[in-house]
């Protein structure tokens, strides 16, 4: 007997569509249960990856605070927020935005992003510190600040009007307006010119009473003897100074008498600032330059050609001769045993508050850049958005 | 004459015993009782797992929000701590609501000012701590200040400088004139209390805002121990000086009335050390 197809479809029973159903319910159970497994690994995931956006965002703040840099960021125009810095962490990468506001300080915005991970990656935190850049308070409040007389003849001049260097030009230096006394003094002497000599400035000459002999050896967060621990010690004689080159053409600052080159800002040891310690009396007799902070445990006297853009400090009596000298900044001498000052010959002492700030801001050793003492960090995420 | 049978002679086609039937029976139900065991060891798993992620869920959610409200309240400024209240199940501190710098000072007291915005706008009444640098050149005389925002105007796309917004707020002051200068970061906040609430039977990490009524955050946790705070100094000495807190070690706990398989009630806890930035 033959099986037809009616008896085929008559057949009766619910094996099949159980199988069906079944297979349906427990699809949709794995279905289910990877869908909720997949779901919390990325919520996991999105937790951990915000949380390495934010350590990625304080490793570029710590960065940036560990290369400050300062000719860079201390050219800023005020508030223009175009300071950028990038760099690469682990599993993202950063972008600082620093802004500079007045009295020293600067804001640091922070964005670490995760970059690892694929589809999963962008996670963003944002973050900022309130910065100040900490300087040694060296800031020379005249052209020549002393104690005793001060007797300039011949052509000497002490100018007290703020004047940028020679070539000095561009982004080098801001505009001059930083005038000063032509000489501060104790009042403890006289100031007399004869000849062609000058003294100008606003004023020519003025007295201040607090000067003593912490003037010359404290200055802030720093001291003399700070400033000796930091400087080269040329042993002398004092003759030749000038830039010289390593056989790479880079500036060559292991020379002694490699002082920087007030001549070239944009040559290879313009930017070097050295601070130069003689300990005991010094006479410098032959052609020189330099730049930078120039310490003298003694005398100074100067008697042949002598460039110097910078600050120079002498414990002792600050004299010069002969024509030719030309020391652009800020010269102070504490001339504690009140000799007399000379300045003849056709010398001249100019206040220069760019090369006073260069002199200053160019060596790391005398600035740290810093968060403010408390309430400097914010995380800026929670409130953007 | 031959007589037809009674009953109608049996064919000759195949069946099942009675015995082979109670076999199969047997058998079949010893598989079914084993597949609905696996299928409801399976169910418990799956649920116990369940209730497992979910309490870790919480729980990195509760360690992230106030990770990220500690990480921000300072300790290092003596004249207004961040830190208000520490106790080991509960922990009052500032958190901030908005922040900006100020550009501009508009006036001799420095308290008109124009502050340039990270973020949502000031508002009138808004708490303020303010930075004082008082003499640039002197820095121990820094300190914030706490004060209030009088009045506010919207933020303008030049307040600061041209193309650089900001939005104009009058503080109350409190300082000596010129005490605040260009740079000053102002921040707005309110006080946060955070501990162990009850929300509907069940028991939550809550937050209250300047003594208003506590709102749930992340929950369910364990009843009694299911926040714990400990506050190290610097040297990683417990403290309970505000000022002197360095490093919170924060500790959230759940406990479900879910056993597992071992018989025991579904928990986990969670540790997180944050260390203060300000």
């Amino acid at each position: 007997m033959k099986t037809t197809r009616n008896q085929l479809l008559a057949r009766e029973g619910f094996a099949l569509p159980a199988a069906i159903l079944g297979l349906v319910v427990v699809g949709a159970l794995v279905t289910g249960g990877f869908y909720v497994a997949q779901q919390e690994s990325r919520i996991s995931m999105a937790g951990e990856n915000s949380t390495l956006a934010l350590y990625l965002a304080e490793e570029g703040i710590n960065q940036s605070l560990a290369n400050w840099n300062n000719n860079a960021w201390g050219n800023l125009q005020l508030w223009s927020e175009q300071g950028t810095v990038n760099g690469v962490g682990s599993g993202g990468s950063w972008v600082v935005d620093i802004t500079r506001m007045p009295d020293n300080l600067y804001f640091l915005e922070s964005t670490g992003t995760i970059t690892a991970g694929g589809l999963r990656a962008g996670a963003t935190r944002t973050i900022g510190v309130t910065s100040r850049l900490n300087t040694i308070d060296l800031n020379p409040p005249a052209a020549l600040t002393t104690r005793g007389n001060v007797r300039l003849a011949g052509g000497a001049q002490i100018t007290g009007a703020d004047t940028n260097p020679p070539g000095w030009t561009g982004d080098v230096c801001p505009p001059a307006t930083g005038d000063t006394p032509g000489v501060m003094h104790d009042g403890s002497g006289s100031v007399t010119t004869s000849g062609t000599s000058t003294i100008t400035g606003t004023p020519a000459d003025s007295i201040d009473n607090t000067i003593t002999d912490e003037t010359f050896t404290d200055f802030g967060m720093m001291g003399w003897d700070d400033l000796v621990a930091l400087a080269k010690r040329p042993p002398g004689p004092y003759n030749g100074m000038a830039p010289s080159l390593t056989a790479g053409g880079e500036c060559n600052t292991a020379d002694l008498m490699n002082w920087g080159d007030p001549n070239d800002p944009d040559g290879p040891c313009g930017d070097y600032f050295p601070i130069i310690y003689i300990d005991g009396d010094a006479t410098m007799q032959g052609n020189s330059v330099g730049q930078g902070i120039l310490l003298v445990d003694g005398n100074l006297d100067l008697r042949g050609n002598f460039i110097f853009n910078g600050i120079i400090l002498v414990q002792g009596a600050f004299d010069t001769q002969g024509a030719g000298h030309r020391i652009m900044g800020g010269v102070m001498a504490s001339n504690a045993n009140i000799d007399q000052a000379d300045l003849v010959g056709a010398s001249v002492v100019q206040n220069s508050r760019c090369a006073v700030t260069r002199a200053v801001t160019s060596n790391s050793s005398l600035t740290r850049v810093r968060p403010l003492a408390s309430r400097s960090w914010v995380d800026l995420t929670s409130v953007m958005f | 004459m031959k007589m037809p049978p009674l009953l109608p002679r049996p064919s000759n086609r195949a069946g099942f015993t009675l015995v082979e039937l109670l076999i199969v029976a047997v058998i079949g139900m010893v598989l079914l009782g084993s597949m609905y065991q696996i299928m409801v060891s399976s169910q418990r798993t799956y649920t116990v797992q369940q209730v497992r992620i979910q309490n870790q869920q919480v729980m990195r959610s509760g360690l992230e929000l106030l990770a990220s409200e500690i990480r921000e309240a300072s300790t290092r400024d003596a004249f207004n701590p961040g830190l208000l209240t520490l106790a080991a199940d509960g922990l009052e501190l500032q958190s901030m609501l908005a922040f900006g710098r100020v550009c501009l000072v508009l006036n001799a007291a420095s308290t008109d000012l124009m502050v340039r915005l990270s973020g949502p706008a000031f508002e009138a009444g808004d708490a303020v701590v303010v930075f004082g640098e008082g003499d640039p050149d002197i820095r121990t005389d820094d300190r914030h200040y706490d004060t209030t925002v009088q009045l506010v105007n919207p933020e303008i796309p030049d307040g600061c400088l041209a193309g650089v917004p900001g939005q104009s707020i009058v503080l109350a002051g409190g300082w000596p004139n010129q005490a605040v200068r260009a740079g000053a970061p102002v921040r707005a906040h309110t006080s946060f209390e955070y501990g162990l609430i009850d929300f509907g039977g069940d028991i939550y990490l809550g937050r209250t805002e300047g003594g208003g009524a506590a709102q749930p955050v992340v929950g369910p946790l364990a009843a009694d121990d299911g926040l714990l705070f400990e506050y190290f100094d610097i040297q990683g000495n417990v403290t309970a000086i505000p000022t002197q807190v360095a490093e919170i070690r924060l500790t959230l706990r759940t406990l479900s009335q879910l056993r597992d398989t071992a018989g025991d009630l579904v928990g986990d806890d969670l540790t997180t050390r944050i260390f203060l930035r300000n």
